[in-house]
């Protein structure tokens, strides 16, 4: 295939939008609080129009104060409701359209973080981002309409996706280019024209020296060009997005720290969004419902990249059995999640990855035949109501592949992990897009080659499924089959939640593990004086840590525990 | 096809950044650790250079001029993206001045002597001036 066709395929391959729909949502704030020092200034009576500025063209149309003023109003409403998802098209092209025209009224409005801005609201205006995390999909739902398609051509996400990289490479570029700057001399300038303000700063007399410098300055002038290269060239590579994006967060905050950049720092972050795999659902995460995990993913995954489900019992789980290790299995041993993830590298930038789809068929027809294979007839054939074709699927050749594998159809699991939306997007393949709803139980689970249904497992089933699974109250299928256990899977579903949620976890947790503690203090306060340990991030609080569900002489003040927590969670 | 223009065009405004003032869309950051000060002067038709730091037919200059660093040129400022970048903005502000105060009778053009320190190499100077107001003419 030329590799024009190539790219163009991957430019019109479908996928989840949901990355586009979260940067929405974070991106509305951004912009009330980028126009608001104008609409205070209208408020006031003042506008551009009574200092100094400067027109890009004469024939860009002017308007008078008063409706430049009422403009200004209306983009603020237009970012707020583009941010709830009310008429999401309409509003975020508003929003697009008010900032844009703002900042080429004049020269003296023009910033890059205003740029970077504009282009991020172009995106979102092109992008269908409004059908997940919207009021307008729950207001679609409400009225009993069919679920929203939730993919779309990937080209708006890939541009989005280009404008962030020049972001990166263009500023380290002109840097590089620069011999003042790779040398250290203007990082030295900035430092020594702040002297003052950095003696009045709480940084010690060691560090004060070491910035004053010189020869400190010609390495870490040099650190930070290469760091901005580093980033626009990592984000490309699934082996090297994760550091990139690391090292993003990094440089931003020292960013924001050490310079006015207004709202840069925050859009920057925002944006990095758009590096999340274009694909939901793709993940498996069994993990007895009352737990904190659970809890987490359920509140914080709003990339929607987990199917929540239960422990699968370990008679059923023949590969995942023995203690929890939380180590990576490199070839899944006990059960495959059904949906498989598009490769969403551009041709010839090679992603780190295998082929997701294509290597989730080779695994599955690879593995232990006993544990995997079941009886084909009991699944639901791809592509219907109850068991779609989970992701995006690449080439047609790869969606043949896959159709043509034995692949084993799990139970269905009533999981979807997000209170938000019931429609997720699960990509689509060459036929069409493949849209799911969780709560039509297309959120498919490959549990463990056994016929139990997470569905089947109803709420005490739920804890004898935790506690079947004994030292496995977490067990975690990533998409490319592999298989976490214990810690590892709670470290890695944690991890792959996005980093602005992380923000939101000791809020969730801690106070979680104050009451958990209460709790189990008071409901053992007969026991001998013996508190009990909190329980391990992960581990269901009543299931617990320290191997509580496999002692049955603790089975009461297992469940004790267990009341009180759901009780305080309300 | 879109994804296709968008993409040339980005790539020649990053090229462009390079030679053009103002750099849109170049996303240069923090380009230099250049500083400049200016002493902006009205002259008036028979001469007299009178400094903007004083009010003048009930205007001021920081008023007028509020953005960009430009408020108090005669204090000495980083260029925040640049030197062109300043020197330009400060060149249109002395055009935008003159333009746009038409209570002023008496000034004939306003003038800014710039010191500017590019990086750490020694100072240079230039002269920017607006074009002569007819408000003033005799």
């Amino acid at each position: 295939m030329r590799l024009v066709d190539q790219v163009d395929e991957v430019l019109g391959r479908r996928v989840s939008m949901r990355s586009l729909a979260l940067l929405r949502m974070l991106v509305g704030p951004v912009v009330v609080v980028h126009l608001w020092p104008f609409v205070s200034d209208a408020l006031d009576g003042r506008t551009y129009h009574d200092t100094f500025h400067e027109a890009y063209a004469p024939w860009y149309p002017e308007l008078s104060p008063g409706p430049y003023s009422v403009l200004l109003y209306v983009g603020v409403v237009a970012a707020v409701a583009m941010t709830l998802g009310v008429a999401t098209r309409v509003t975020s092209a508003v929003t697009f359209g008010v900032v844009a025209y703002n900042v080429f009224l004049s020269t003296t409005h023009f910033h890059n973080n205003r740029a970077f801005l504009m282009i991020v609201l172009a995106g979102l205006a092109v992008g269908p981002c409004g059908r997940e995390l919207s009021v307008d999909e729950w207001w679609h739902r409400r009225r009993g309409l069919p679920p929203l398609d939730t993919s779309a051509p990937a080209w708006p996400l890939w541009l989005l996706r280009f404008e962030a990289c020049v972001l990166y490479g263009a500023s380290g570029l002109s840097k590089l280019l620069d011999p003042d700057w790779f040398g250290g001399t203007v990082t030295h300038l900035r430092v020594v024209h702040h002297r003052a303000d950095l003696g009045a700063s709480p940084l010690p007399d060691w560090a004060l020296d070491l910035l004053l410098d010189r020869s400190f300055h010609t390495f870490a002038a040099k650190a930070i060009v290469l760091t901005e290269l580093a980033i626009a060239a990592g984000l490309w590579s699934q082996t090297t997005r994760r550091a990139a994006i690391w090292l993003a967060v990094c440089f931003h905050v020292a960013i924001q720290l050490t310079a006015e950049v207004e709202v840069f720092s925050y859009l920057a972050l925002a944006a990095l969004v758009i590096w999340a795999t274009p694909s939901t659902r793709d993940r498996t995460l069994a993990v007895a419902p009352t737990s904190r995990l659970s809890r987490a993913v359920h509140q914080l995954d709003w990339l929607a990249r987990f199917n929540v489900t239960v422990p699968p019992a370990p008679a059923a789980a023949p590969g995942i059995t023995g203690a929890p290790t939380g180590r990576r299995d490199s070839r899944p041993t006990a059960a495959v999640p059904v949906a498989v993830v598009p490769d969403d590298g551009l041709p010839g930038f090679g992603s780190g990855s295998p082929a997701p789809g294509p290597a989730s068929a080779s695994a599955i027809e690879d593995g232990p035949a006993p544990a995997l294979v079941t009886d084909p007839s009991a699944a639901p054939p791809l592509g219907d109501g109850g068991g779609r074709p989970a992701a995006g699927a690449g080439s047609p050749a790869r969606a043949r592949d896959r159709r043509a594998a034995p692949v084993p159809r799990p139970p269905v699991a009533r999981a979807g992990t997000t209170g938000v939306g019931s429609a997720e997007p699960v990509g689509g393949d060459d036929d069409g897009p493949a849209v799911a709803s969780a709560d039509e139980g297309s959120a498919v689970v490959a549990a463990v080659g056994a016929d139990q249904s997470a569905e089947q497992v109803g709420p005490s089933g739920d804890r004898s499924g935790a506690e079947a699974g004994g030292s496995h109250a977490v067990v975690l299928w990533d998409r490319d089959g592999s298989v976490r256990t214990g810690r590892g899977a709670t470290l890695f579903a944690l991890s792959r939640l996005p980093l602005i949620a992380w923000f939101f976890l000791p809020a969730l947790l801690l106070p979680s593990v104050r009451r958990s503690r209460r709790s189990a203090v008071e409901s053992t306060s007969a026991e001998a004086g013996r508190g009990p340990e909190p329980p391990a991030l992960g581990d269901d609080p009543a299931a617990g840590a320290g191997g509580v569900a496999e002692n049955a002489g603790l089975g009461a003040r297992d469940q004790s525990v267990s009341a009180v927590s759901e009780e305080d969670e309300g | 096809m879109v994804v296709a223009a968008v993409v040339v065009l980005q790539l020649a405004l990053v090229v462009r950044g390079y030679r053009a003032d103002h750099k849109e869309l170049a996303f240069q950051m923090f380009p230099e650790a250049s500083t400049w000060e200016a002493s902006v002067v009205r002259v008036t038709a028979d001469g007299t250079r009178i400094p903007v730091t004083e009010p003048w037919s009930g205007y001021t200059w920081a008023a007028l001029v509020p953005s960009r660093g430009l408020a108090h040129p005669d204090r000495r400022h980083h260029a925040d993206a640049g030197l062109d970048n300043q020197i330009a903005f400060l060149d249109s502000a002395l055009d935008w001045v003159a333009a746009n105060t038409p209570r002023d009778h008496e000034t004939l053009y306003l003038e800014a002597v710039v010191t500017r320190w590019h990086n750490d190499d020694p100072p240079t100077t230039e002269v920017l001036r607006s074009p002569k107001r007819p408000e003033a003419a005799p």
